[in-house]
């Protein structure tokens, strides 16, 4: 498992953190003019915490390798 | 951009936009939603609506204007603590509320005031910003209740001032625009 958490995958997954972040505010902007439930602080907690669990687990399962020559 | 890079942005950026619906889902199952409104609009209302706190607007934002709108009604939800200015079925307002009445139908009365003083039940309350409501009602805004001074978050403290409703003070000063005949359903 330690050989799979790299340094550098820790830091894709930053980045990753940080786009989601910014989609996160793109989407609470947009829910002051439609109709749609703003994102509050908790609930985008518990987000980010299941995106990046899953995020692990998918590295540990596969190395991101999708498809039919994995 | 690095492969598996860019493999976790288009999973996680899935992964959001499913939890994002089930968010939705959620949201729209809540008991917050009352029937006389649309959707649409308490949706917006609701994103607007901030924690109760007793100096300053239930919601960001400016307050709507009440002028030319010939279809005003208020429901208070006790259950919610959360009182609803619509316009035909469109919410305008929601508002944090202190609702001490029993299901009825009131209208908005002519008279309101800046300071009231009330004493029931052995409890001595003054109030501000009153409108007078029904036949001895008030929406108002608790300066103090037995000389204790109300702060914060109002709609959980355990007094009962009977036949009143207890708004922050800029809701309370923005409800004394509401016009005479306003009719008030208490569910």
């Amino acid at each position: 498992m330690k050989g799979q958490i790299t340094p550098h995958f820790v830091k894709h997954i930053v980045v990753t953190d940080i786009i989601l972040l910014l989609a996160l505010l793109g989407y609470n902007l947009l829910s002051w003019l439609i109709p749609v439930n703003r994102i509050r602080l908790g609930a985008g907690i518990l987000m980010f915490v299941i995106i990046d669990t899953c995020l692990v687990i998918i590295k540990l399962v596969n190395n991101f390798n999708f498809g039919a020559n994995r | 951009m690095n492969k598996e890079l860019k493999v976790m942005i288009y999973t996680a950026i899935g992964l959001l936009l499913i939890l994002v619906v089930c968010n939705n889902i959620i949201h729209s199952k809540k008991q917050l939603y009352i029937s006389e409104g649309t959707y649409a609009s308490q949706t917006m209302a609701l994103n607007r609506l901030r924690s109760p706190n007793i100096r300053r607007p239930s919601e960001r934002g400016k307050y709507p204007s009440l002028k030319h709108k010939k279809g005003i009604k208020v429901i208070a939800v006790p259950q919610n603590n959360l009182l609803y200015v619509l316009d035909h079925r469109r919410v305008l307002y929601i508002a944090h509320a202190l609702i001490n009445f029993t299901p009825r139908a009131l209208a908005v009365n002519d008279a309101r005031g800046e300071k009231s003083f009330h004493m029931n039940n052995g409890q001595g309350s003054s109030a501000v910003a009153w409108t007078s409501i029904g036949q001895d009602g008030y929406l108002e805004s608790p300066l103090k209740v037995n000389q204790h001074t109300v702060r914060g978050n109002w709609v959980k403290k355990k007094y009962r001032i009977l036949n009143t409703i207890e708004l922050s003070k800029k809701d309370a000063a923005w409800l004394q625009k509401l016009p005479q005949g306003t009719g008030i359903v208490i569910k």
